[in-house]
C-alpha cells in the first residue's frame, strides 16, 4: 500500500495537471473560435473590459483556495474546476465527512471529500446537460415564481443544517472539542459590526473569510493554550474507560 | 455576423461540448483515484456506496437551482456558452455578473451587438475566473501539507485548528443571515430545526440509513418553507 505522502503527492500531481489543462482549454476555446471567425478583440479592449472584474475576482478566487483547501484537501482542484463551490461542492464534502464520521484535514477526510466532490461534479454536469437539452419543456416549470423564490434562499437552507454541526462538540474521527464556539465570538462580532456599517461590504465574502481566518485561528489557539477550549482524542476515551475499570 | 449568430453557432457548441467532456473525464479519473485510495485505507464498498448515494441526493436540488440561473444566463449569452460556463469553473452569481459587466463594456444593446462583441464577452468571462485555478496549482499542496503537519505536531491543536476554517466560513455567511432577519433567517432556522428533528428521529428509530439524507431533506424542506415565509411576511 502507498504511504500517505506518496498518495498526497500523486493526487496533487494529478490535481495540478487537471487545473492547468482546464486553464488552457478555457483560454483556447474562445481564442480559437474568435480566430476562426476573425473576430478576436483588440488586447487593449479586452484588458479594459476585464479590468474591473479582475479587481473583484482575483482576491475572491485566491482567498477561496486558502480558505477551502484545509477543508477540502486535494479536492480543491476539482472543486474549482467544476465551480459552484459554496452552494454545492463545499456542502457535499462536509456532508460526506459527517456521515463517515471522519476528521477534516486527515488523509481519510481528503479521500472521502474527493469521492463526494467527484460524484457531485459528475451529477451536476449531467443535470446541466439534461437541462440544456430539455430547455424548452423545463423552462416554464423551473421559472415558476415559487421555484424561483425557493432557489433564491438556497444558501440559508444549506447553512442551517451545517450550523447544527458546528454547535456540536463532535468533529469527526471520534474527536470531541468542548467550547470551540468561543473562538467564533470575536469574528461574529466583527461581521455583525460590518453588517451594521454597510450590508454591501458583506458581498466580498471571499475577502472577509481570509480576513477573519487569522482572527478565528489565533483566537482558538490562545483559548486552547489557556484551557478555555478542550480537545479530547479517541485514545483519551479509551484510557478513561480503562482507568475507571481498574478502580 | 450578429452576437447571437456566433453565440448559437456550431463552433461554440463544439467548443462547449469539448471542454465539458474534458472536465467530465477529469472528474471521473479523480473519483476513481479517490475511490481506489479509500479501498486501500480499508473502507468497504458498502460504506463508499453510502457516501455516493448521500452525495447524489444532496447534489440534485442545488443543481436544479443552478439550472434556473442557466435560463437567465442563456438569454444573455446564448445556450451553449451559458451551459458551458455553469458546468466549468463558474457559479451562477459570478457568471451573470461577468456577462453583465462584459456586455456593458461592449457598450451596445444586445439586439445590435456583433460577433466581435460576443468574442470579447467570451474572453472576458474566461480570463477573469482563472485566479483560483492558478493559485491552487501553485499553493494547494503546500497549504494541505501545512494543515497535516499541524496535526502531526499536536493532534489536539491540529483538530481544533482545522475546524477553525469551516467555523470562519459559517460565521461569514450565517451572521449576516441572522442580522438580516426575515425570510432568510426563518429559512435558516427551518433548516436547522429539520436537521435536529431528523437526528432525533434517527436516534429513536435507529434508522441509520436516514443519516445519509438528513442534509438533503433539510435543504428541500427549508427551501420549500421559504415560499411559505415569503407569503406570510408580505
Amino acid at each position: 500500500m502507498r504511504t500517505t505522502k506518496e498518495y498526497i503527492d500523486s493526487i496533487h500531481r494529478y490535481g495540478r495537471f487537471a487545473a492547468l489543462s482546464t486553464v488552457i482549454a478555457m483560454l483556447a476555446m474562445p481564442a480559437v473560435i474568435g480566430a476562426i471567425y476573425h473576430v478576436l478583440p483588440d488586447p487593449l479592449a479586452l484588458l479594459k473590459a476585464a479590468a474591473g472584474l479582475l479587481l473583484i475576482f482575483i482576491p475572491i478566487t485566491v482567498s477561496e483556495v486558502f480558505s477551502f483547501t484545509p477543508v477540502l484537501g486535494s479536492s480543491i482542484y476539482l472543486t474549482l474546476i467544476t465551480g459552484n463551490v459554496l452552494n454545492l461542492k463545499l456542502p457535499v464534502a462536509m456532508n460526506a465527512l459527517r456521515i463517515m464520521d471522519v476528521e477534516q484535514g486527515s488523509e481519510s477526510g481528503d479521500v472521502i471529500s474527493g469521492i463526494a466532490v467527484g460524484v457531485s461534479a459528475i451529477v451536476t454536469i449531467s443535470v446541466m446537460a439534461i437541462g440544456a437539452i430539455l430547455m424548452v419543456p423545463l423552462k416554464p416549470l423551473l421559472t415558476l415564481p415559487s421555484v424561483k423564490i425557493a432557489s433564491s434562499y438556497i444558501l440559508p437552507a444549506l447553512f442551517g443544517g451545517f450550523m447544527v454541526g458546528i454547535l456540536q462538540n463532535e468533529v469527526g474521527g471520534g474527536i470531541v472539542i468542548k467550547g470551540r464556539l468561543k473562538a467564533a465570538i470575536v469574528p461574529a462580532l466583527i461581521i455583525a459590526a460590518l453588517f451594521l456599517v454597510s450590508e454591501k461590504i458583506l458581498q466580498l465574502q471571499g475577502v472577509l473569510i481570509i480576513l477573519m481566518l487569522p482572527v478565528t485561528y489565533f483566537g482558538a489557539k490562545l483559548m486552547y493554550k489557556r484551557g478555555w477550549i478542550k480537545v479530547a482524542l479517541p485514545a483519551d476515551a479509551v484510557l478513561t474507560k480503562a482507568s475507571a475499570k481498574k478502580k | 455576423m450578429s452576437f447571437f449568430n456566433l453565440a448559437e453557432s456550431g463552433a461554440v457548441w463544439i467548443g462547449a461540448v469539448s471542454v465539458v467532456a474534458l472536465v467530465m473525464a477529469l472528474a471521473v479519473v479523480f473519483l476513481m483515484k479517490s475511490w481506489a485510495r479509500a479501498k486501500e485505507l480499508g473502507y468497504t464498498p458498502a460504506q463508499l456506496k453510502n457516501v455516493t448515494n448521500s452525495t447524489v441526493s444532496y447534489t440534485i436540488v442545488p443543481s436544479i437551482a443552478v439550472l434556473i440561473g442557466f435560463f437567465g444566463l442563456a438569454a444573455m449569452v446564448g445556450v451553449p456558452w451559458a451551459w458551458y460556463r455553469l458546468s466549468v469553473v463558474g457559479s451562477v452569481g459570478y457568471e451573470v455578473m461577468a456577462a453583465d459587466s462584459a456586455l456593458k463594456a461592449v457598450g451596445t444593446e444586445l439586439q445590435s451587438a456583433t460577433a466581435s462583441d460576443f468574442s470579447l464577452v467570451m474572453l472576458v468571462m474566461s480570463v477573469c475566473i482563472l485566479g483560483g485555478l492558478v493559485t491552487a496549482a501553485l499553493f494547494a499542496k503546500k497549504i494541505q501539507a501545512g494543515t497535516m503537519k499541524m496535526k502531526e505536531r499536536d493532534a489536539r491543536w491540529g483538530a481544533l485548528g482545522s475546524s477553525t476554517f469551516m467555523m470562519t466560513i459559517l460565521v461569514v455567511f450565517v451572521v449576516p443571515i441572522i442580522m438580516k432577519g426575515g425570510v432568510s433567517l426563518l429559512t435558516l432556522a427551518t433548516s436547522a430545526i429539520v436537521t435536529v428533528a431528523l437526528a432525533l428521529l434517527i436516534k429513536v428509530t435507529k434508522a441509520k440509513w436516514l443519516t445519509n439524507f438528513v442534509l438533503a431533506i433539510a435543504l428541500l424542506a427549508a427551501m420549500a418553507s421559504s415560499v411559505l415565509w415569503t407569503g406570510l411576511l408580505k
